[in-house]
């Protein structure tokens, strides 16, 4: 972390007297670029490439007006809250929660107090942020992410949504279509062509949702400008496009995503857009990715991230994504145990072997769990090797005393199953 | 919001089988349960069926119940139509985990597992697996623990057994407060004195 | 944005769930003169229903129906003798609190879609006996009451241009759905969890924004409660 502050409050008041000169993005209210909070000509090259509504950043602890529709927006969440604090999928380890929350205020800053994030147990690549500053956390998020970085490009892209108000513009625009939309399909009834209706219908569902791929923009700039801001290296936002897209490419036969019904602009564009952004920010390899930290916070709760991925049976994909984390060499034989799990509950024609070689490459990286003894045997099992299975079994009944299935187990040694 | 919610899917639910109505399963009169078996109920039960599937309860089925699943075949996948779809997405996009007939009793409960969580319950964990008897033959029996997506504590057993390569099940949960226990003891002994319809 | 996908199901939701209700009240009579009640959070949410179908939740009303809502509730109460205790909300109830009300919401939805005079009603339910079971004593203790009175409603409201859109659909004979007010409540008693009384409204009109609204909703809701 190598901040050149003296000819960064230099830059600064550059930035300041530069101010006055610029239009219209620079008039209305954006912390993230505010004088004083931006560590220096960095995030002064964002701004002038960011796509920006003209309206102005809650100010930190601001609550909308009480007559405002956006107001209706906070309350509905507010109570929505309770319930996703005491929801059945919330994960509830302080240490995670600890650790997610410090990097939100880090990078949130002077808006720490305005967050709270709940990390929900779904193994989605998803994140959502809701106006009154409620976010949500996927697991599926956090498995797929390699480092502080890309962990912070995420918070700031949902932060952003919130500074910029996006939920609020979006209802008011929501509101605003629908509205004709029901006037257009009464008219369009009254002069017996229902399907003129149809098309409205269609045109309204369109532009509501390229109305959410231009916030979705602006909340990708002004997310990385926020992450600059931390002191975490751009190029880690662009990145994680770069993974999601190699994922996707992973699913044969996947049908072209309709790009006019979809809210969110296409990976690839994100993933360019976002590298064109991080190249204007100077000496960006000075910052940091924290992949250390990154991969040591998430450690103890990964496993179950990746059984809850295996849920999905999205197989294909999946296994792409087992590839990319062992490339990342993290903890390597406990991805390799999932693997063969994966291939062991999918049961197509050849698996059984490829969980064998699965489960024998996880036993030569070691550090595995004791649970993998037992998929071992139920697969040398499946695979007629009875006595291999039973030692796996042995073991692993060693291993894990008190496990839930250890009557089973034991069952099936004594009875030579 | 959750009412609404949960009275949503319960009606869509039901509505699915035509807002079918239960019917009165009585103390003491053997009864066909899901086309396949033979059964006495200790008391009064409200039932309902569809095919190879069917659902007792007394206070109602977010509350308590017994599924009844009968001979389900090899590449079928456990869950009927009477287990709502997921309230998340993530885990109902590939395809669901089916039965094979070479399942043993560890990967039927396996397959009971992601059933649940594939139905947008949390938290399945399961207690105990052991050995048991089902419909006079050689089966397993678990315990297990769930949650509902708004946070409800639930709490289930599962006994089940593979006979001619079919799977034949009863899966009873309720609420961990309250409603599984009041009813768990004359399940048990229900589930105990189950047979098939057809001799064994 | 997921909270406005969420508002469009409450509302189609509303349409599905108003079949399969019926309203319901149990007979109950005060056993004695221990009738400290404690009203739980009230789950009320008010929204403007668009011309285009869609709830939008209001704060300012849903602040002043809460408020009216809550002082006719006690007047209400009052008249009854009963003493009115409030309850914590929120982040601030206690765990096993959150656990009954996520009990009391799935048993007073049994007891609508299940109860007796539902089209579902189940053969093991004629007697309209339902519970919360003995941990309700929970809240005995920890708020000094013998009984809890449970209160959920949603509220909807036409807005000009929606009553204008209704209008017009009537011409062609298409049904549009106007504001509609749904609630139930129940009161619990704190010995044995036993719900001793409920009732439930499903209708077209009402009005909680006003107090005289507020109070007109609050005698609707407790009609049949015992005096």
């Amino acid at each position: 972390m190598k901040y050149p502050w003296k000819t960064l409050s230099l830059l600064c008041l550059g930035l300041v007297l530069t101010a006055c000169q610029t239009t219209s993005s620079k008039e209305t209210y954006r912390s993230a670029f505010e004088r004083g909070a931006t560590p220096g000509k960095q995030v002064e090259n964002l701004d002038k490439k960011i796509p920006s509504y003209a309206i102005a950043d809650l100010r930190p602890g601001e609550r909308p007006e009480l007559k405002s529709d956006e107001a209706g927006l906070w309350m509905m969440m507010d109570r929505a809250e309770t319930g996703l604090a005491t929801s059945g999928n919330r994960v509830n380890d302080p240490q995670l929660n600890d650790y997610v929350q410090k990097i939100v205020c880090k990078i949130a800053r002077e808006y720490c107090k305005d967050f709270r994030v709940y990390i929900m147990r779904v193994p989605n690549f998803n994140a959502s942020m809701a106006p009154n500053g409620t976010m949500l956390l996927h697991t599926g998020f956090l498995l797929r992410t390699k480092n502080e970085a890309q962990l912070s490009a995420l918070i700031g892209h949902e932060i952003a949504h919130y500074l910029r108000r996006h939920s609020s513009q979006r209802l008011k625009d929501t509101i605003a279509k629908t509205n004709a939309l029901a006037f257009i399909q009464l008219a369009s009834m009254a002069a017996g062509v229902g399907a003129v209706g149809d098309m409205a219908m269609l045109a309204t569902i369109g532009s509501m949702k390229s109305f959410s791929r231009d916030n979705e923009r602006e909340a990708d700039g002004y997310g990385l400008a926020l992450m600059v801001r931390a002191g975490y290296d751009p190029i880690e936002a662009a990145n994680i496009w770069a993974r999601v897209i190699r994922e996707r490419d992973a699913i044969p036969d996947n049908p072209q995503r309709n790009a006019f019904l979809s809210t969110h602009p296409p990976s690839d564009e994100r993933n360019k857009a976002l590298n064109d952004l991080s190249s204007t920010v100077e000496n960006a390899n000075e910052l940091r990715t924290g992949e250390t930290t990154y991969q040591a916070a998430i450690a103890a709760l990964r496993g179950g991230f990746m059984r809850d991925e295996l849920a999905k049976r999205q197989h294909s994909s999946t296994l792409a994504l087992f590839d990319m984390l062992l490339e990342d060499g993290h903890l390597p034989g406990e991805i390799h145990f999932y693997r063969g799990e994966l291939y062991r509950l999918r049961n197509d024609e050849g698996d059984v072997d490829k969980a064998l070689s699965a489960y024998r490459k996880a036993l030569a990286e070691g550090n595995v769990p004791a649970e993998l003894y037992k998929s071992h045997g139920l697969t040398l099992k499946r695979a007629g090797k009875k006595d291999a299975a039973r030692m796996a079994f042995s073991t692993y009944l060693e291993l894990a005393p008190h496990a839930a299935d250890r009557k089973m187990i034991q069952f099936m040694i004594e009875r030579k199953l | 919001m959750k009412i609404i919610t949960a009275t949503a899917i319960l009606c869509v639910a039901l509505t699915m089988g035509g807002c079918k109505a239960y019917t009165l399963a009585p103390a003491g009169k053997p009864i066909v349960v899901a086309n396949a078996f033979k059964a006495t109920p200790i008391i009064d039960w409200s039932r309902v069926q569809t095919n190879n599937v069917e659902i007792w309860t007394v206070d109602g089925p977010q509350l308590e119940k017994i599924t009844f699943l009968s001979g389900i075949e090899d590449g079928s996948p456990l869950s009927p139509k009477h287990w709502l779809a997921s309230q998340l997405k993530a885990s109902t996009e590939g395809e669901a985990s089916k039965f094979h007939k070479d399942m043993g009793s560890i990967e039927i409960a396996e397959l009971v597992k992601e059933t649940f969580n594939r139905s947008g319950y949390q938290k399945f964990t399961i207690n105990n697996i052991q050995p048991d008897r089902f419909v006079d033959n050689d089966g397993v029996r678990f315990d297990f623990t769930f949650l509902t997506n708004s946070g409800l504590d639930k709490e289930g057993f599962a006994i089940a057994t593979v006979i001619e390569e079919k799977l034949h099940i009863a899966i009873y949960t309720g609420t961990k407060e309250y409603y599984f226990k009041k009813y768990k003891d004359t399940v048990e002994q229900t589930l105990r004195n189950l047979s098939l319809k057809n001799g064994t | 944005m997921f909270s406005v996908l969420r508002l469009t199901a409450v509302a189609v939701v509303a349409l599905l769930v108003s079949g399969c209700m019926t309203a319901r009240n149990l007979e109950f009579e005060w056993q004695n003169d221990d009738r400290r009640v404690v009203l739980m959070p009230t789950d009320i949410e008010l929204s403007n229903l668009t011309a285009g179908g869609m709830a939008v939740p209001n704060a300012e009303w849903t602040a002043n129906a809460e408020k009216h809502f809550f002082n006719s509730l006690r007047d209400r109460l009052a008249q009854t003798n009963a003493e009115v205790r409030v309850s914590n909300k929120g982040l601030d109830q206690p765990p096993t609190q959150i656990k009954l009300i996520k009990l009391h919401e799935v048993v007073g939805n049994s007891l609508l879609v299940f109860g007796p005079g539902s089209r579902l009603a189940l053969p093991t339910k004629t007697n309209g006996k339902w519970t919360l079971g003995p941990s309700a004593r929970f809240l005995k203790d920890h708020y000094q009451s013998d009984y809890a009175l449970f209160v959920h409603i949603r509220d909807s409201y036409a807005s000009g241009e929606r009553v204008a859109a209704i209008l017009v659909a009537g011409l062609f004979g298409v049904g549009l759905q106007g504001g509609v007010q749904r609630g139930f409540a129940s009161l619990v008693d704190l010995n044995t969890g036993d719900v001793v009384w409920h009732n439930s409204i499903v209708r077209q009109q009402g009005e909680l924004r006003t107090i005289d609204g507020a109070r007109e909703t609050a005698d609707k809701l407790l009609t049949g409660f015992p005096g």
